[in-house]
């Protein structure tokens, strides 16, 4: 009877063992980022001033705050391979095609030219993609109540695997919210 | 027909002579970030996009977005101020006197490379210096950095 006991305690205690590690793995799966967007949580940056909104993975992304004029912000990733600029600007008397080309050529000239894999240009809204030698950089901008609102994401390229479902994501989320309005 | 009126160009006249900041840059910014005096929060006289620090005066601005049906309200406040010309010299101090601003003026008599020294520190955009630039090239602005 007594050897009986023993086992069945032995047993209980296996038995409790495995279901506390199958507990410690099941929330590891939850809380860890496993490069893919559907295992990371997302909070969402809204910009009052030029009234748009983006999504982004607090683990994976700082936000290094708004600037001084309110037009956006800067995220940087924790592993130092991307960086996301949102910003709104005034269209002043530029049209979306004009607005594109401009991109396009900030985008080519400068420091570290890239060079354009792919516009698109919708009604109210455009999007680019473009490589330097060591990027690869998207951007999408919206038009709207005369004003550009654009998200440009830059990571590097042996990082795409881990970036590009979540360069995805950001750019799906990143959406005019219902326009600004003033009081005291 | 230039687009500044005169107002706007003594005040910015104003302003470097007080804080240093160039005139040109300070015009180009006032086009940018106001849209030629168009795109100001009403009743702000805040043609800069300043935002306010606690207890500043200022107007408030509010947008909103559906979230899971339901609408949440967000809110962000603006510098007010008692007339343009208060702007400019409020624009020209925080400019002059802010340590985060010290590289662009360090440029004071280099408005390109003050204009450039503004990107990511005043504005997200990463071409806002470009962009400045290009208005200082456009209209000549420059012209007001000497008087």
């Amino acid at each position: 009877m007594a050897r009986f006991k023993t086992i069945l305690v032995i047993l209980t205690c296996v038995v409790l063992a495995a279901a506390l590690a199958g507990y410690i793995v099941m929330n590891r799966k939850k809380s860890a980022p496993q490069g893919s967007s559907s295992s990371i949580s997302y909070e969402t940056y809204v910009n009052v001033r030029f009234a748009y909104s983006v999504c982004y993975a607090p683990s994976l992304f700082i936000p290094q705050g708004e600037a001084a004029d309110g037009d956006g912000q800067k995220f940087l990733s924790r592993d130092g391979h991307a960086t996301v600029f949102v910003y709104g600007s005034n269209a002043t008397d530029q049209t979306l095609q004009q607005n594109l080309n401009q991109e396009t050529g900030y985008l080519t000239g400068g420091a570290s030219p890239a060079t354009i894999v792919q516009k698109s240009l919708g009604q109210n809204s455009f999007t680019i993609s473009a490589q330097t030698p060591a990027q690869i950089i998207y951007e999408k901008t919206l038009l709207q109540d005369n004003e550009f609102k654009t998200i440009q994401i830059q990571y590097d390229k042996p990082q795409a695997p881990t970036y590009q479902a979540i360069v995805t994501m950001m750019v799906d989320c990143f959406v005019n919210t219902s326009g600004t309005t003033y009081g005291k | 027909m230039s687009p500044f009126p005169q107002d706007i160009i003594q005040a910015a006249i104003a302003s470097r002579r007080k804080w240093g900041v160039p005139a040109s840059v300070t015009l180009a910014q006032w086009s940018v970030e106001s849209n030629f005096g168009r795109a100001m929060p009403p009743g702000s006289n805040n043609p800069f996009g300043i935002k306010a620090l606690p207890g500043q005066p200022s107007v408030t601005a509010r947008t909103s977005e559906n979230v899971k049906g339901k609408v949440i309200y967000i809110e962000a406040k603006f510098r007010a101020f008692a007339s343009l010309s208060d702007a400019f010299d409020q624009h020209g101090r925080l400019l002059a006197t802010a340590p985060v601003y010290a590289k662009a003026m360090a440029s004071k008599n280099n408005p390109n490379a003050f204009a450039a020294a503004l990107t990511g520190i005043y504005a997200s955009n990463p071409h806002y210096g470009i962009e400045l630039q290009g208005r200082m090239k456009q209209y000549n602005l420059y012209q007001y950095d000497d008087q």
